[in-house]
């Protein structure tokens, strides 16, 4: 029975089928299947599978999104049936699209693909004022940020947030990791960023990496 | 040959004779605002009142020296044309100062039959354009091409409908029917506003395809979603088109050929040279100085590097004709003022025939 779950989550991921997530995940609560083993073994396979696709470019954006719904429909779901200690790494990131910037896609997809795998995500939204972004850094003491922009025009919002960051003191003792359309690792090094990365794929790696 | 207008110039690229010299067509958007400041205008003032933006768009022509008007400035237009309201990013210093959608005009995908195709001589800011076209016609109108931006359905989707592309881009995968019966109507609405704006003395129109490129969509997914509504915009219109699309826009060239668009422009990204030797025959290309990448000429270049990267770009764009020059994209506020002069002046000094 368990397997069976399971794999149902894993398919539903892969079929992009939010309602079979949503009653599998239900199917694994009112079985008493270990959560933990669901997510990991189902959810997270799924979306595993689904991103080595998207790299080798058999599927793009749309399905990657439309997988990631039906992640979220059963994940919802499970995690706050997660035990503590049980979630995964316990180290949170701070995300979020720098101000100026409404983009936000290429952002959900690096938080989904964090907490898939085991990452704590506390998500800004898009066109975050700066203040509010380094706010959140002192407020939540994460060990990662990330930031995004898809514009060339709201690159600068990226040095601001990591000017008040040192301003506040809280730049030191995490590592910040950028991304976008027009972002390159010289930019990155411009700016004192720690990663920079062309997808999700890669900005998981290196967040693993760190430990 | 004697100095043509930059009328006489573009219609003899698009009869297939040689011009004076290779015309220079931007899509002069969002670095509007260097103007508008100086004027004191704000973009919320700018673009919803005629008299404005005749004013500020004139300044492509009269100060910059392009040699075409392009407008509206902003991509907001036609999302509000279908009952979207926006708001106006003012306080961040280093983004767009643009309208974004902040209330979408159908909430989810249960409404999409009873969204209502509006009429653009009345709707939203359209009305505004059609004004500010008429002005410039009466102006310009037997002297300097003003193309109308038609925006891309599937972007006009994301303005419409609640969720933006987190809701747009899953139903290409999921929901297909539902997000067809959205795009003909947004077509339908194109076409429609497109022929408008002809009406009110546009010489031809142009499409800047955005959110939907290489980085969120695979080539069968441009196909069926973009360049199919695209076609059936050209064909309405039955006019002078200019398709451009943003990033890399190489796996989708063909397919914006086959639009029907007599003129096709790309980011630079693509590269000029494999464009002209593949398509310099069937369409006009319009290219591609490069102003989006971090790393690109008009934003981080000097105004040297930037004449020397114009000078390449004809050099390869020129030869046979049928070459525009132009930035990889949108020119914008971010850019130093100084390399969009530098862009346009390259293009008189290396462009004669």
């Amino acid at each position: 029975m368990s397997k069976d779950v399971i794999a149902k989550l894993e398919k539903a991921v892969l079929d992009m089928d939010e309602d079979l997530a949503r009653s599998s995940a239900h199917e694994v609560l009112s079985h008493k299947i270990n959560v933990v083993e669901a997510v990991n073994n189902g959810l997270i396979k799924g979306m595993k599978t689904v991103a080595e696709m998207y790299d080798k470019e058999e599927i793009y954006l749309p399905q990657v999104l439309a997988s990631a719904n039906a992640f979220y429909a059963a994940f919802d779901i499970l995690r706050p049936h997660m035990l503590a200690g049980a979630k995964g790494s316990g180290k949170k990131v701070v995300i979020g699209v720098v101000e100026g910037d409404i983009h936000d896609i290429g952002k959900n997809l690096v938080k989904t693909m964090i907490e898939a795998n085991g990452f704590d995500c506390i998500d800004m939204g898009r066109d975050v004022p700066i203040e509010d972004f380094v706010g959140k850094v002192v407020e939540a003491k994460p060990e990662f940020v990330a930031m995004s922009t898809l514009m060339t025009p709201t690159m600068k919002s990226m040095r601001r947030i990591m000017e008040g960051m040192a301003d506040e003191g809280v730049r030191e003792g995490r590592k910040v990791l950028i991304g976008g359309g027009p972002i390159d690792q010289e930019f990155a090094d411009e700016i004192g960023a720690d990663f920079y990365g062309d997808d999700e794929g890669q900005a998981v790696a290196w967040l693993k990496k760190q430990g | 040959m004697s100095e043509m207008t930059p009328l006489e110039r573009v219609v003899a690229t698009i009869k297939r004779e040689t011009p004076d010299r290779v015309p220079v067509i931007l899509y002069f958007q969002s670095a509007a605002q260097f103007a508008a400041v100086r004027d004191d205008y704000t973009w919320h003032e700018l673009l919803s009142n005629p008299t404005k933006l005749y004013k500020n768009v004139l300044q492509q022509y009269e100060v910059y020296g392009a040699d075409n008007f392009f407008l509206p400035l902003d991509f907001r237009v036609d999302g509000e044309a279908f009952g979207s309201k926006c708001e106006y990013l003012l306080k961040c210093g280093g983004g767009m100062r643009m309208p974004v959608v902040t209330q979408f005009a159908i909430q989810g995908k249960d409404e999409i039959d009873d969204l209502e195709v509006p009429d653009p001589k009345k709707a939203g800011r359209c009305p505004v354009i059609l004004e500010t076209i008429k002005k410039l016609s009466n102006k310009y109108g037997n002297k300097v091409p003003i193309v109308g931006f038609v925006n891309s359905p599937p972007d006009v989707a994301t303005d419409v409908i609640k969720g933006h592309y987190s809701t747009i881009l899953p139903m290409m995968a999921t929901d297909k029917p539902a997000l067809h019966k959205l795009l003909k109507k947004i077509a339908d609405f194109e076409i429609e506003f497109g022929k408008a704006m002809l009406g009110a003395g546009a010489h031809a129109l142009a499409t800047v395809g955005g959110g939907f490129n290489n980085l969120t969509i695979g080539p069968e997914q441009f196909r069926e979603f973009v360049a199919k509504y695209q076609a059936q915009i050209v064909k309405g219109v039955a006019a002078p088109y200019c398709f451009h699309q943003c990033q890399n826009a190489t796996p989708f060239m063909e397919d914006m050929v086959a639009t029907g668009a007599g003129a096709i422009a790309f980011h630079e990204l693509v590269d000029l040279k494999w464009a002209k030797e593949k398509f310099g025959n069937k369409v006009i290309l319009a290219g591609n100085v490069g102003v989006s990448e971090s790393s690109s000429v008009m934003y981080n270049g000097t105004p040297q590097q930037v004449e020397e990267a114009t000078r390449k770009a004809i050099e390869i764009g020129k030869p046979g004709g049928m070459f525009w020059l132009s930035a990889g994209c949108e020119v914008h506020h971010a850019l130093p003022e100084g390399n969009i002069y530098a862009l346009i002046q390259s293009a008189k000094k290396y462009g004669k025939y």
